[in-house]
């Protein structure tokens, strides 16, 4: 019986891996766009485990990244701010990725079975936060030493493997990241066709840039004096389940509405999940909640917040499961905020509303090592707003929907108990 | 001994023996054919000493010509020295792993506990005005932070880079390691395991049991010179035979991890690197050598205290151990330069410079005190220079005293700029790239000056054998084949960072 305490992770070491050719001159200044300034509280961390995989060299985890990092150089970067204006940018200087290495002292199905289920505190398991690096982004002047991007190899007892990562969500949007870590996967496995450079998104950053509808997504809040994090109000904690077919059958079922039949497992748990808050959350009901779907990004390589992002606002009144999920799949449109990009003011997307992010489309689970795919695989987004934040993705191969949620630690609480009652059983 | 010496020496060197045995034992045997004939003459010697010469004359006179000539000829073939050969050399091409990124070096400085925000500054401080590029290499325990370096890891760099280097080598030029090589030359300053850089070679390459095999340790930037010497007068004693000289730098054990600023100097500017040369004294080699190796110099000033404690290696007040660089050094590389020049001078400029020099020297000293010295025109007994790329400071400073172009430093500073400082291998950097720029044609002559811990100036003459077409130089894949397109670069007194 392994308990908690007897769980050491050590051994770390430090190092940077950086673009295997040198970034042009012409390329050195990556602009940040509005809404990727507005992102830059937020932070993907993702987790993948592997079982029976045999022990190799860093160096040959380490090598794709080189080559990867000439596509995505601006990933390498730093982050830098106008003389002028005051604006951060990124300059693409080559400064590269840090690379954490770690050994674990037992077992990986040990390891899962303290840490991988439940209620996870934020703050202080700072989401295994031994298997992800803890790192934020420092404010000015210190901002010169920040990654944008920390990759954890961690080596278990017994063959197993876990690769976390940490990846500022000023860089890119979730899709972005998911893209770069499956095309990281690919090149470890020996295909050497990389990806065609990071084009000019000139063409794209207009979208960002439109002022907003009507609700406002965005969100000021208490931030950190020295980094580009949130300072929430209440404790945060995290918490993953899976949702099988059957389950969602159940949900269809148990509401009757013959509608939700046409719907997706998106729209149904997050209908579900809205209507449960609307009961845990007494003093201030969500009536607003965040919509986030990747866009189809036909140019790989480009890092850029271009997730579209739509409000659903409920009606006064009671609104069963049904009536949520329609309201949900009848939103559209693009209200994207109305964000200048002042540095003075800090605002975040992801826990302004309950935030929902669908990963539609997108595969989440695709990395590959050694030609397995990961046994577990989890993403969270650490610095999430009070509000909360939901995360819903597709295990490839129909394997069901995960879903990941971010909320108050009393509030999770409660809301575990009805997802346990409904999902697990 | 002696049977094992005729026997290494092989049949080449037999038919010389041969005619030695019997110059000696002909003298006597002539000798008693005079006595034995004239002997009743030699009684008379007193008498008639005149005629019986005359006698002697007339008839020994076309026989002695022939003879006495062909002894001639037989000694002066037989004891002057061998022409050696260079038959092709390679040199280490670091993979992009290794790369350093100036942006990186300053953030690992920053991040690196034990450096005090005066040392972080300092290695930017001379980062940004080293020369140096984008694209120079560490090895990959360098990379860590802070550096973790193993003699595991000082042994695998020396295997990267060496057998990297020797395997290159064998493939240009055809050569088996295992069969032709007979002497094999390793110098590397800092690393110097049991079992030595040299038997590691002959394990890796299964060379043969009697190679004769040498390893430099401990002499400084300058020791690939002192190898070439060193297998260069091997190849006199040893006919027939090929010489495989390593000249590389392994940077894994010497990371200085203190806040002396003089000792903080080689972690800005050292730089992985290696080169492997063959040399060789077989004729049959002659025609596709690249360059016949004219002479070697070397000076060490090191009976001198200034000049022997300027690259000093030592343990700080926290007992980090580092190679510390005194204010000095230019002075006294300076002054190693001049007195090498004064013997090298000689050997090979034009009779006109050295008389000029002569006369402004008698000027001087009789004369004039004040009239300036006379620096002799090396431009005029080399077309081209390779000056060792210890630091941006350093080819300054030759530049300045030997009145050179920009154009005949650019190999150096490309070198510095592209692969940092490789110590004892940056030479060979150097005249890749003047190959790579196809600017070598045969008979073009070559300096190499080598600059190194002692304080020793070591200098090479080299004169190139054969033409050599550009495309082919480029397309062997030699260090500089995917980025001397983008040479020459013009390098900012300043790197805004």
């Amino acid at each position: 019986m392994v308990f908690a305490s007897d769980v050491i992770i050590s051994d770390h070491k430090y190092s940077t891996v950086v673009p295997a050719a040198m970034t042009k001159e012409t390329s050195i200044v990556h602009e940040l766009t509005d809404m990727d300034l507005a992102m830059k509280h937020h932070y993907l961390c993702g987790l993948y485990y592997f079982r029976d995989i045999a022990h190799f060299e860093t160096m040959v985890l380490k090598e794709p990244m080189f080559r990867l990092l000439v596509t995505y150089f601006p990933v390498a970067g730093r982050i830098r701010v106008d003389d002028v204006t005051g604006r951060p940018y990124i300059k693409c200087n080559d400064s590269g990725i840090r690379i954490v290495e770690a050994r674990c002292n037992v077992s990986l199905e040990e390891w899962v079975l303290l840490h991988g289920t439940g209620v996870v505190d934020l703050e202080e398991e700072g989401f295994k936060h031994q298997l992800v690096p803890r790192h934020f982004i420092a404010r000015p002047p210190e901002h010169q030493l920040s990654p944008l991007l920390l990759v954890q190899f961690t080596w278990f007892e017994g063959g197993g493997f876990s690769l976390g990562l940490r990846w500022s969500h000023i860089l890119g949007d979730i899709s972005t990241a998911v893209g770069f870590i499956n095309h990281y996967g690919k090149l470890l496995a020996g295909n050497t066709i990389l990806v065609h450079k990071n084009n000019n998104k000139n063409d794209d950053i207009n979208t960002s840039n439109r002022k907003a509808e009507s609700t406002s997504v965005l969100k000021q809040v208490d931030t950190s004096e020295r980094y580009w994090a949130v300072v929430n109000k209440q404790k945060m904690a995290t918490m993953s389940f899976t949702v099988s077919k059957n389950h969602l059958s159940e949900i269809i079922g148990s509401t009757g509405t013959l509608q939700m039949q046409h719907q997706r497992a998106f729209e149904i748990i997050s209908a579900k999940i809205w209507h449960w808050m609307a009961g845990i959350r007494q003093d201030k009901e969500p009536t607003t909640i965040t919509i986030c779907r990747p866009t189809p990004t036909h140019n790989h390589g480009i890092t850029s917040n271009m997730q579209s992002i739509t409000t659903v606002r409920r009606l006064a009144g009671e609104m069963d499961v049904g009536e949520l999920a329609a309201a949900i799949t009848d939103a559209g449109g693009d209200a994207v905020a109305d964000y200048d990009g002042a540095p003075e003011t800090d605002v975040i997307l992801y826990g302004a509303n309950l935030t929902f992010v669908y990963m539609d489309g997108v595969e989440v689970d695709g990395l590959e090592i050694q030609g397995r795919k990961a046994v577990g695989v989890e993403y969270v987004i650490d610095g999430v707003g009070d509000d909360g934040f939901v995360l819903i993705w597709n295990i490839s191969g129909g394997g069901g929907t995960r879903v990941t949620v971010v909320l108050p630690k009393h509030q999770l609480g409660l809301l575990s108990q009805h997802i346990c009652a409904s999902f697990d059983h | 001994m002696s049977r094992n010496t005729c026997r290494a020496a092989g049949g080449g060197g037999g038919w010389k023996h041969f005619l030695r045995f019997l110059f000696i034992v002909s003298i006597p045997m002539v000798l008693m054919m005079i006595l034995v004939e004239k002997e009743d003459e030699i009684l008379e010697f007193g008498f008639s000493g005149f005629q019986y010469l005359n006698r002697i004359h007339f008839f020994f006179c076309p026989c002695a010509v022939v003879y006495f000539t062909a002894l001639t000829a037989l000694v002066y073939f037989t004891s002057r020295p061998r022409p050696i050969f260079l038959l092709d050399y390679a040199c280490f091409k670091p993979p992009f792993t290794c790369r350093v990124p100036f942006s990186t070096f300053m953030e690992h400085s920053r991040l690196i506990a034990n450096f005090d925000g005066k040392s972080a500054d300092f290695q930017i401080k001379i980062l940004e005005r080293s020369g140096l590029g984008e694209e120079t290499c560490l090895p990959p325990a360098n990379h860590y932070i802070p550096p973790n370096p193993t003699l595991e890891s000082a042994r695998a760099e020396a295997e990267m880079v060496i057998f990297s280097a020797i395997d290159d080598l064998a493939k240009r030029t055809g050569l088996r390691p295992d069969k032709n090589v007979d002497i094999l030359v390793v110098n590397c300053s800092l690393f110097s395991p049991t079992p030595s850089l040299s038997s590691m070679i002959v394990q890796r390459y299964k060379m043969k049991s009697n190679v004769r095999s040498f390893n430099l340790s401990g002499m400084g930037c300058s020791a690939g010179l002192l190898s070439i010497n060193l297998a260069r007068d091997l190849l006199q004693v040893y006919p027939n035979s090929n010489a495989l000289v390593v000249s590389t730098e392994i940077i894994t054990p010497n990371w200085y991890g203190g806040n002396q600023r003089a000792m903080l100097l080689p972690n800005c500017l050292f730089r992985m690197g290696g080169a492997a040369v063959v040399l060789s004294n077989r004729r049959s080699e002659s025609r596709r050598s690249k360059y016949r190796l004219v002479h070697v110099v070397r000076t060490h000033k090191g009976s001198e205290d200034r000049a022997y404690h300027c690259v000093n290696q030592e343990e700080d007040s926290q007992g980090y151990t580092g190679i510390s660089l005194s204010k000095d050094l230019m002075a006294i590389a300076g002054q190693a330069l001049k007195a090498n020049i004064t013997t090298i001078g000689p050997l090979v400029l034009p009779a006109s410079e050295q008389l000029l020099f002569l006369f402004t020297l008698i000027g001087r000293k009789i004369l004039n005190k004040r009239m300036k010295p006379y620096i002799p025109d090396f431009k005029k007994a080399f077309e081209h220079f390779c000056i060792h790329a210890g630091g941006r400071a350093v080819i300054d400073e030759l530049q300045k005293s030997l009145q050179l172009s920009a154009e005949h430093v650019e190999a150096s500073r490309m070198t510095l700029h592209r692969f940092g400082n490789t110590s004892s291998s940056s030479l060979w950097y150097e005249l890749a790239y003047i190959e790579a720029k196809g600017k070598i044609k045969a008979g073009d002559r070559v300096w190499q000056i080598g600059f190194g811990s002692g304080f020793k100036c070591n200098s090479a003459v080299w004169k190139c054998n054969r033409s050599m077409n550009t495309s082919d130089v480029v397309h062997q894949h030699g260090p500089w084949a995917d980025c001397v397109h983008r040479y020459p670069v013009q390098i900012p007194n300043i790197v805004k960072l």
